[in-house]
């Protein structure tokens, strides 16, 4: 994977595995937890990403599991996927806060309306 | 049958299209999440579902095909190509220099003005001299070829000689369309070599992408030495026989008999040059050269009635979009389908492989 900017699905499906190693349709429930709701992402989608960040060795099988004849994989984050999420929400921090400081250069309170 | 086996079943139609190493990996996982996030009741993927599985298996098929574009003998076929290629070029790009020359010294030797040269339409400009040397510090390039840089260099070097190919067959348009399209496959050639060159840039330079030359260069060389020798023989015999008949001394049919054996022996060389690399890679560049192949073809027996009425009128007749896109597209598609069609064939030896294998092991005792 590029150094470049991260695409959201990605950066929200490792932010889902940081907390703790997760099988597919709880990563789905985490990340819409985690944007209130405002991402539901389909299995497609879902499964694209973690073939590509298995591939670049972002993330591995933690363990499997057969629940109710179905199997169950769970993904864990690696050391390579933790520091790329970590250079991902420095850059997304200072970008936020540039954004955060020019708004309040024009008046505009952080979170909305005017100050 | 209950509505959850006639979801299931939906589901694993629509999974069917991804490429069979996803459904390996991730079928049985993604039903699984697929059922959990079905509505009660529901009986069939809803269209969202469907758009975004069609999408993603659409792209990891794609991703699939360019992956296995980036597997070592790709790398070392398309290091052979821009070697070769570049070879070759140089010698097509020397041949104006070399009919000139013949031309001249064909003039001087019968104590004519050499200047009339030019009327008869063989001019020594700034075009017929960049070409030869771009080709060359594009080989001068890949043999000093050790270090990511150097291939860029060549990469940049081999985008602007195919330029000049390009500029100079596009500079006939105008007064011969016809013209161009004869040397489509020249055009389509050096564009191939340099799309080969710029895709060697990335990724880890393989074996013979690290300055080793790829094995069978010599009779290349060799080859395009005879593929001159040959264009001399035959401008000889066009100046010394034909246009000038009092000069005339032997029969004008010895010297294209020459011609011809050089050109056959330097077609056997660049043959027996493909044979001498590995059979994957050997594959690969039959691959490539299709391409060229196609628009060599395509031309003479696709584009025979454009050729013939083209040349009917006093004003050309244009090449139409229609047939621009045959002449751009078709080498492009044969490309990726005859890749596909090698990738396809090749998993279904291994699979074949790996079954006797399987049956070796199971029988011995």
């Amino acid at each position: 994977m590029s150094d470049g900017s991260m695409r959201e699905p990605t950066f929200l499906v490792l932010t889902a595995l940081a907390s703790e190693p997760q099988h597919g349709y709880a990563v789905i429930e985490d990340i819409a937890r985690i944007t209130d709701g405002r991402v539901r992402m389909r299995a497609g989608t879902l499964y694209a990403a973690l073939d590509r960040l298995r591939t670049d060795g972002l993330i591995e099988v933690d363990r499997e599991e057969v629940v109710q004849s179905r199997l169950r994989r769970y993904y864990r984050l690696t050391g390579v996927g933790e520091r790329r999420l970590a250079t991902e929400t420095h850059r997304l921090r200072q970008q936020a806060g540039v954004a955060e400081r020019r708004l309040q250069g024009r008046g505009i309170a952080y979170g909305g309306g005017p100050a | 049958m209950n509505t959850h086996d006639g979801l299931e079943r939906g589901y694993r139609r629509l999974l069917a299209v991804y490429p069979w190493q996803h459904r390996r990996s991730y079928e049985e996982e993604m039903v699984g999440v697929l059922l959990s996030e079905a509505e009660p009741g529901q009986r069939r993927p809803r269209p969202a579902e469907v758009a975004d599985l069609l999408a993603a298996a659409t792209a990891a098929r794609f991703r699939g095909a360019a992956g296995g574009l980036r597997d070592e003998a790709w790398r070392q076929a398309a290091s052979v190509v821009v070697y070769f290629g570049a070879i070759l070029m140089l010698g097509v790009s020397l041949r104006p220099l070399l009919n000139e020359a013949a031309a001249r010294i064909s003039f001087d030797a019968r104590g004519l003005d050499s200047t009339t040269v030019y009327a008869s339409g063989f001019v020594l400009d700034v075009e017929s001299l960049l070409r030869p040397a771009l080709w060359a510090l594009v080989v001068a390039a890949l043999v000093l070829h050790r270090r990511r840089f150097a291939a860029g260099a060549a990469a940049v070097l081999a985008v602007l000689a195919a330029t000049a190919e390009i500029t100079r067959v596009a500079g006939w348009y105008a007064e011969s369309p016809s013209r161009v399209l004869q040397s489509f496959w020249l055009v389509t050639g050096a564009t191939l070599i340099a799309v080969a060159a710029v895709w060697l840039i990335g990724g880890v330079p393989g074996s013979q992408t690290r300055g080793a030359l790829p094995r069978g260069t010599a009779l290349v060389v060799v080859a395009v030495v005879l593929i001159l020798a040959g264009g001399v023989a035959d401008i000889a015999q066009r100046w010394w026989f034909s246009d000038w008949s009092f000069v005339m001394t032997t029969d004008g049919g010895f010297m294209v008999r020459i011609a011809a054996l050089l050109f056959l022996a330097a077609a056997v060389l660049l043959m027996i040059a493909g044979a001498l690399q590995g059979a994957p890679v050997r594959r690969r560049l039959v691959v490539f050269g299709l391409p060229v192949a196609v628009v060599a073809l395509m031309v003479p027996y696709g584009f025979a009635g454009f050729m013939f009425s083209s040349q009917q009128f006093a004003t050309p007749i244009p090449v139409n979009p229609l047939q621009w896109t045959l002449l751009i597209g078709g080498p492009a598609v044969t490309f990726v389908v005859a890749a596909l069609a090698l990738q396809r064939r090749e998993r279904h030896l291994r699979w074949i492989a790996l079954g006797q294998a399987a049956d070796g092991s199971v029988k011995a005792p």
